[in-house]
């Protein structure tokens, strides 16, 4: 399992995913696609809080004698998988937000596409 | 102080939150319970009114007195003086929102129940960011903080500009969060840590190997906190947003995002930038990062808003130019040699804030007030003096404040801000900063001059909203506040300098009340 | 109504007086100092909020009542600094307004105010000469649907001047500086309606910021080496300075720097070369404005600036002569110019440009006191003309209709003495004042400032003195011109404004009056040592006052009677020469239309048949008029409108308001862009941090 998931390929994936995310955000018209994008934007993000916290996890929790000074390590080490969690919970709260956006734009335009929304401008 | 809750919660100094929270909830009840919606206006209003004065109590409980900055949420959350001077300039804002929205809530067509629910949400994620101490922290309430105000930006379902300036702020809003949080990612996985002080010094202690990482990370988190406060390249949402969204909106996301989002950026340039970064001083690229968004914030804004004919666009231009002055704060925060210089600096921020505040909060009050069915921008202000000549006074202090005009609170931060920069050595900012607020003047300046010298247009509605007491009374107090922070300002500078002395004085380790999991000591 | 008031306002004065000498507490002085700039606020507070409910005279008399009681105030003060402080300036209590590190130093700034001999003078004026342009102002808008906003205005003005001549510190006199600026470009602009007015306020908006920008740069630097804005203690600093020859060596660049700065501020207030522009333009404003803050007072704050600060002033190098050519070619140039002006008013705007020369003339040649005091006599006579000239254009708007520039110009007027016969000899008094002409107040401030052009050591001495006589000549000439077209004559109108001219009303001839008195005896207060040893109770008062310059300080201990007597005879024979001709030439029938059509035929021998009968005046107008009347029009386009309206005024703004209109189009309101920009940024941001 190590050799299949080592940092440099997880590091690409993640690499990958926020690109993806990115040139979505940035190409897309459609709003419901650019909210996919934002999306795969966090789970960039996800990915590399999780690979981060798995390296702390190894390095920091080697070595540790006593019972206190470990859960302390682990506590800390795994603070990107928290982390994690709580940017997936705001993701959920983004997509609500973002289609109820999204609902009021087609009602005022008969349309998600959003370079067509230009009327506040200069 | 309070015993009950204080063993229900077991932190008596996270109460202004709470207070905030529990007003939310009754607000949204009210509305939800109520038979008509006119009559329900009123109680709404004072449990709103209600809330945002009792965490204001709350905060000088713990404001006063013999006051050590210490560590809640396991070390999630930092009490000090510097995030309580910042919660009272948000709850101000807050405030300002209640009496402004309470007129201004039936061209929107939409509960008013509904309305401060948002934004009572809204200003307890900007207490907690202001009070935030790590990473996580930050960002849930950066998220918390935002999705209220994207909502409140479309709020007035019925117009098209309202959904587009939501639709506007949403998307950029949640790209930029996309930068901060992927910053986050990259400064935890250099350092291992998520609180802020501990980040400093794991990141002074790294060597050259993770240098490129650690300032990815930084620069993306700078990034996303300058498109919050609208920095220039990062400005573009800001005219759109403020004119699209409904004024007493755009008034709170002026006075109260602002003052969230220097805070919070101003704890992490103080916490986490490092001294030294893989063996070279930090600070000049911190300090090169800030001067560049400063310069280009102080010039772009107060130059597109010079030929801005629509009164509240005008002012969005404005604020990108006012967050200009502000990051040149950071610079000479950052330039100081010092602590004691930096916390001059800081001082200054603080106290800018508080003017602009009121400047502004108090322009966006009246826009609210002069706005009708046809103009919602309430960009009419042709021959205000003519119509009410109080009205056209209190407008005139603020566009006086915030040109810089002395006598006003607008002057006294500037110069506060400008001399710090100053003495910190950065003249060439400086001078910028002097020259684009040269041409700022010109613009307030051109509004009282519509105000007074103009007529004004016919057909214009007399006294449609001559009993709308609440804005009446935002305006009053705004107008007397500015005035007062320009006539007296040493109280105020006083609490400013108290307030970011504890913050960028050498830090000893803060000790950690209440921790959640009582195992766990503090980690090193 | 007018004369009650005054009465009224005299008794006033007297038993105020009395129980203030009664009272010998300092206390009441420093209550009457405080109240001096804050009972126009107080009015300007009332009529700003509740004057639309009051009827204009209503409105009037509160404005009026309230500069006048200030006025009593300022009485009180001056009683109690005469004859009981001996010397020791009273000040008014002090409040701490911020403090803060500045260039390294702590930097404590104060609102306080401070009362000594020179403000004696300037307080006396601001509320005495604006107290009666109020008065006058009752009857002059009692028609004018906005008085209560100009009442507003109008006290406002006052407040701000009076912080500005009576502030402590540089700071409080610089928010002065601000604040008469600000109202007088809301009153310049009054008349908004008018497309042309508003302009002019505009014009003197963006002016007075250039020179904003000297007196805050001149301001910086005095802080900056000083550590201190008060004038007392800068004075007592400088002072000390003097005699520390190497230190003011070293640091010369920074006093010459700072002076020059400063008199920039000073130049686009008082409005010299080349920062002129504004106060001619600045005439659209209602006369009465014109009158207190264009002629008497604002104007006036650039000389008053430099003389508060002559012990600064007295460590520069070049400086001071630099000042004082620049006032003498202000004073020859504006009085060319206002030669051939047809509005009453701009010519004696022109007229207050030249005598303001003349005041920096003085200052430049180290003569503060005789600055301050021309600067009071003009107060009193130009004043006095300015209300004279309203008077004439309120009875002539009878007939023509409110605002119609016709009612304003020279060449529709003549013969209105027998309307208006104490408008018209009030006037003639004020003119022969302006002129010089011996007796009136005008004749002894103007012959002690060309005398000390004379008797000064400095190398431009002789040709500002040149320069000063050139600029007397053509003032007795363009006034007796304005006069004789004005009153003398026939009338040249249309028939019916002829008949429904008239005289004015008593709270504005009451006010002339009063001032005319004051251009006859104000200049008595100082007579000369050849004419009555030991009479220049003016210069005795303010003797010690200034500090006066290294190459003036031997002026006065030589005996220079012959020269004062020269000089005297001199300038009173230019004076009264030139007064009788213009006056004799232009109150001849015809003499302006005919001018003016040789003017624009150019050579065309049109008039042949006129030339027998009018061989001297043709003589007259080849040699004299036509050369510097062509003279000055070409200094009129090229310099007036050319360079400084088209390349400083207009040229920065247009380049300002192109550039955001251009840099506006990145806002395109397409989000895609916007996400495009931002990203841009941010790697550019990154890709720096990275590469640095």
């Amino acid at each position: 399992m190590e050799e299949l998931f080592t940092p440099t390929k997880v590091l690409i994936l993640s690499g990958a995913l926020m690109s993806i995310g990115v040139y979505g955000v940035l190409a897309r018209r459609n709003l419901i696609v650019m909210l996919m994008s934002l999306e795969m934007m966090l789970v960039a993000v996800n990915v590399v809080l999780v690979l981060f916290s798995r390296m702390h996890a190894s390095e920091g929790m080697a070595g540790h004698v006593s019972q206190h000074t470990y859960e302390a390590a682990f506590l800390g080490a795994h603070t990107g998988q928290i982390f994690t969690l709580m940017i997936m919970t705001v993701a959920a709260g983004e997509v609500g937000v973002g289609l109820a956006i999204l609902v009021a734009l087609y009602r005022s335009r008969n349309s998600i596409d959003v370079d067509q929304a230009r009327e506040l401008r200069l | 102080m309070y015993p009950l809750l204080e063993t229900l919660f077991g932190f008596d100094v996270f109460m202004p939150v709470v207070w905030l929270f529990l007003a939310a909830v009754v607000c949204v009840s009210i509305e939800l319970g109520a038979k008509d919606r006119a009559g329900a206006k009123l109680p709404i209003f004072y449990a709103a009114l209600g809330g945002v004065l009792l965490a204001f109590v709350s905060l000088f409980n713990t404001w006063g007195g013999a006051f050590e900055p210490h560590l809640i949420l396991n070390g999630g959350v930092m009490i000090d003086r510097f995030g309580l001077f910042l919660c009272a300039g948000v709850l101000i804002g807050t405030a300002l929102c209640c009496f402004t929205s309470l007129g201004a809530i039936d061209r929107l067509r939409i509960g008013l129940g509904d309305f401060l629910g948002l934004v009572l949400v809204a200003a307890s994620g900007m207490l907690l960011l202001v009070t935030s101490y790590d990473l996580i922290m930050i960002f849930l309430s950066v998220e918390l903080m935002s999705l209220a105000i994207y909502v409140l930006a479309g709020i007035n379902r019925s117009s098209g500009r309202s959904a587009e300036a939501a639709m506007k702020y949403f998307v950029m809003g949640a790209f930029a969060s996309g930068f901060l949080v992927l910053g986050m990612a990259l400064i935890y996985g250099v350092t291992q840590t998520i609180s802020l002080a501990e980040i400093g010094d794991a990141l002074a202690a790294k060597d050259n190997a993770y240098r490129n990482v650690a300032m990815l990370g930084i620069g993306m988190v700078v990034i996303g906190f300058a498109f919050k406060v609208g920095a220039v390249p990062f400005h573009q949402w800001v005219p759109d947003v403020y004119t699209g969204a409904p004024t007493p909106v755009t008034g709170f996301m002026a006075v109260a995002v602002k003052f969230a989002a220097f805070g919070a950026l101003g704890r992490f340039v103080v916490e986490a930038f490092p001294d030294t970064l893989g063996g070279e001083k930090f600070s000049p690229f911190g300090m090169g990062m800030f001067w560049a968004i400063a310069a280009l914030s102080m010039v772009i804004g107060n130059w597109l808003a010079v030929t801005q004919e629509n009164v509240k666009r005008m002012l969005a231009y404005s604020s990108i130019a006012h967050s200009g002055y502000l990051l040149m704060g950071i610079v000479a925060m950052q330039a100081y040699p010092d602590s004691l210089g930096s916390s001059d600096a800081m001082s200054a921020i603080l106290f800018y804030l508080l003017v602009y505040a009121f400047g502004t909060g108090g322009a966006f009050a009246l826009l609210t007030w002069t706005a009708t069915d046809s103009n919602e921008d309430g960009g009419d202000l042709r021959g205000l003096a003519k119509r009410s000549p109080g009205m056209a006074l209190a407008m005139s202090i603020f566009m006086l404040s915030l040109a810089g005009i002395p006598l006003t609170g607008g002057f006294i931060g500037k110069y506060m801000l400008f001399s710090s920069a100053i003495e910190a050595g950065e003249i060439w900012l400086a001078v910028i900063g002097i020259l684009a607020s040269i041409v700022g003047a010109f613009y307030y300046l051109r509004v009282i001059v519509l105000m007074y010298m103009k007529d004004p247009t016919p057909g214009e509605a007399e006294a449609k909203n001559a009993d709308d007491w609440g804005v009446r009374f935002a305006l009053l107090t705004a107008s007397i506040a500015t005035v007062v922070l320009g006539l007296m300002p040493n109280p105020f500078v006083a609490r400013a300098e108290n307030a970011s002395v504890t913050i960028s004085a050498p830090q000893q380790p803060a000790p950690v009340l209440n921790a959640a999991i009582p195992a766990a000591p503090s980690r090193s | 109504m007018g004369e009650l008031l005054t009465s009224f306002l005299l008794s006033a004065a007297d038993t105020a007086e009395k129980s203030g000498n009664v009272c010998e507490c300092p206390h009441m002085a420093k209550l009457a100092l405080t109240l001096v700039p804050l009972l126009p606020l107080l009015g300007f507070v009332i009529n700003a909020f509740w004057g639309k409910k009051l009827t204009p005279k209503a409105s009037g008399t509160l404005a009026s009542l309230s500069i006048g009681a200030a006025f009593v105030c300022a009485l009180i003060v001056t009683g109690h600094y005469v004859w009981y402080a001996n010397g020791v300036a009273v000040e008014s209590y002090n409040v701490s307004w911020f403090t803060s590190q500045l260039f390294g130093k702590e930097f404590d700034v104060n609102l306080g105010l401070r009362f000594d001999h020179l403000s004696v003078v300037m307080a006396l004026v601001i509320t005495g000469v604006g107290t009666l342009i109020h008065i006058y102002s009752v009857g002059y808008m009692a028609h004018d649907k906005g008085y209560w906003r100009y009442f507003a205005y109008l006290n406002l003005f006052c407040f701000a001047m009076l912080c500005l001549a009576l502030g402590d510190n540089l700071v409080l006199l610089f928010l002065g500086w601000e604040g008469v600026g600000l109202c007088s470009y809301l009153l310049i602009g009054f008349w908004y309606e008018d497309e042309e007015k508003a302009k002019a306020g505009k014009k003197a908006f963006v002016v007075n910021r250039i020179g904003d920008l000297g007196f805050l740069v001149g301001m910086m630097l005095l802080a900056w080496h000083f550590g201190t804005l008060d004038t007392a203690e800068l004075t007592k600093s400088a002072g000390e300075l003097a005699k520390n020859t190497a230190e003011l060596t070293q640091n010369q660049w920074v006093f010459n720097a700072a002076c020059i700065s400063l008199f920039v501020g000073a130049v686009g207030k008082s409005a010299q070369i080349p920062l002129y522009v504004w106060l001619p333009d600045a005439m659209a404003g209602p006369t009465p404005v014109s009158a207190l803050i264009h002629a008497a007072t604002m104007v006036t704050a650039g000389v008053y600036m430099v003389c508060r600060l002559s012990a600064v002033y007295a460590l520069s190098t070049w400086v001071l002569p630099a000042i004082a050519v620049v006032g003498a070619a202000t004073a020859i140039f504006a009085a060319s110019i206002g030669l051939v002006q047809r509005d009453i008013k701009k010519v004696l705007a022109y007229s207050t440009v030249s005598q303001l020369g003349y005041m920096f003339m003085a200052v430049g040649l180290g003569a503060y006191t005789f600055a301050v005091f021309h600067l009071m006599t003009h107060a009193f006579f130009k004043a006095l003309l300015f209300l004279g000239s309203g008077s004439v254009i309120h009875s002539l708007e009878h007939g023509y209709g409110h605002g119609n520039p016709d009612s304003q110009d020279l060449r529709l007027m003549g013969g209105l003495k027998e309307k208006m016969p104490v408008t018209c000899w009030t006037m003639v008094i004020g003119g022969l004042a302006l002129s010089g002409v011996p007796i009136f107040a005008g004749f002894f401030s103007k012959d002690e400032i060309i005398l000390s052009a004379w008797l000064s050591e400095l190398g431009v001495g002789k040709p500002v003195w040149i320069l000063g006589i050139g600029a007397a000549a053509m003032t007795a000439f363009y006034t007796a011109r304005l006069i004789a077209l004005t009153f003398f004559g026939k009338f040249r109108g249309p028939h019916h404004v002829w008949e429904h001219a008239h005289e004015s009303p008593r709270t504005m001839t009451v006010p002339l009056v009063i001032l005319a008195i004051m251009s006859v005896v104000g200049g008595l207060v100082n007579i000369p040592h050849n004419l009555a040893h030991g009479a220049d109770n003016f210069a005795q008062f303010l003797s010690g006052t200034f500090t006066t310059p290294s190459f003036a300080q031997s002026h006065g201990e030589h005996d220079h009677t012959s020269a004062e007597w020269g000089n005297m005879l001199f300038s009173v024979v230019i004076a009264i020469g030139m007064f009788y001709a213009g006056f004799k030439y232009y109150s001849r029938d015809g003499a302006l239309s005919r001018a003016d059509a040789k003017a624009s035929a150019g050579l065309k021998p049109v008039f042949t048949t006129l030339l027998n009968k009018y061989y001297v005046d043709e003589l007259y107008e080849k040699v004299i008029v036509r050369p510097i009347r062509i003279g000055a029009q070409l200094f009129f386009v090229f310099i007036d409108m050319l360079l400084i309206d088209l390349v400083f005024v207009n040229g920065s703004a247009f380049v300002m308001g192109a550039l955001s209109h251009l840099m506006r189009r990145v806002q395109t309101g397409v989000v895609s862009f916007y996400l495009y920009t931002f990203s841009i940024g941010a790697v550019i941001l990154l890709l720096v941090l990275l590469l640095w």
